[in-house]
């Protein structure tokens, strides 16, 4: 009887600790499938008319940051992207920010108030954040000089896993 | 002559038309079918056909587009897995691991249905309680009133 009563207690506990610790985790946080895998192609255009590929890049580390001006999270992270970018553009590294699900004049309007100075473009029709298997925004992804994905971030960055990142992508 | 030639003209462009909207619709009936497999990103638990966000139109369009390039419904869902991992898919595939998701809620409500037997059957039945005798002289006056009693 004793035993009964134990299994049904250890069961429960073990179903409510399964189910608390579920609540803990972000659903989609999950590892991206296309970390350690080659970086989708594209051709971005960017604000001031010019056009860019991932192609000419090559042999390059490149910073990808999805962002759009009514994000939150984006307007957080903007300054230490840019200090991110002021610090590392001379060791190489690319930095790339593509607009997303915005609209051009308040995406023109971001970069001036946060003096973005790192290449910037538009897509318009979604298909490089569907490539590139975004959920929202920010989101950044770090290229090695091969071309891989070498790590994917959901949600707003932080000046410290910047630096982190990049010497990676550097090393 | 011209009346003949005109008349074969327009059937031949009726037909043309009608076979063009007939795989137009066949087309957007795949794409729909497809929509609803794809969870819409940005949603809690929509798919990209029900969901009115521009994440979702925009990966409609996409399927639209692969589909007009000739790829099948398993290469375009393909497509989305290997951008977005299995999670994108509302119905999670019936292999693997996966199988335990379906078969589980089953295991369940079976399980439970053969709890419930066994609980309710080693029950024990409530015994019978001996009744009273009843009062004879009680039980003579309802005589004698059922006798005279009248509609």
């Amino acid at each position: 009887m004793l035993w009964k009563k134990l299994t049904v207690v250890v069961g429960a506990v073990g179903i409510v600790a399964l189910l608390a610790y579920g609540l803990t985790r972000n659903p989609r946080d999950f590892p991206s499938p296309l970390v350690d895998h080659k970086a989708p192609e594209f051709s971005l255009t960017l604000f001031d008319g010019r056009k860019i590929t991932l192609e000419e890049l090559k042999g390059k580390p490149v910073v990808v940051n999805f962002w759009a001006s009514w994000c939150g999270p984006c307007r957080v992270e903007a300054p230490w992207l840019e200090a991110a970018w002021r610090k590392y553009k001379n060791r190489g590294v690319v930095f790339l920010g593509i607009n997303i699900q915005d609209r051009k004049a308040n995406a023109r309007a971001f970069i001036k108030e946060f003096g973005i100075t790192y290449l910037n473009g538009v897509d318009p029709k979604g298909k490089i954040s569907i490539d590139y298997g975004v959920y929202g925004v920010p989101e950044t992804f770090f290229l090695d000089r091969q071309g891989k994905i070498a790590y994917k971030h959901l949600g707003v960055t932080s000046p410290t896993l910047l630096e982190e990142k990049i010497e990676e992508i550097l090393s | 002559m011209a009346k003949r030639g005109f008349l074969i003209t327009a059937i031949s462009v009726t037909l043309v038309f009608a076979w063009y909207l007939t795989g137009w619709a066949a087309r957007d009936n795949e794409a729909r079918d497809i929509a609803t497999k794809i969870r819409c990103p940005v949603c809690a638990n929509l798919s990209i056909a029900d969901s009115p966000s521009d994440m979702a139109r925009q990966m409609r369009v996409v399927i639209g587009e692969k589909l007009a390039q000739g790829q099948n419904q398993e290469q375009i869902l393909a497509y989305f897995v290997s951008r977005y991992g299995e999670w994108i898919l509302l119905e999670p595939k019936k292999k693997g691991i996966n199988l335990l998701l379906w078969l589980l809620p089953f295991l369940g409500v079976g399980g439970a249905g053969l709890f419930a037997y066994l609980f309710l059957r080693r029950l024990p039945s409530p015994p019978a309680k001996p009744g009273k005798e009843p009062d004879p002289g009680y039980l003579s006056r309802v005589d004698k009133d059922l006798r005279n009693f009248k509609y």
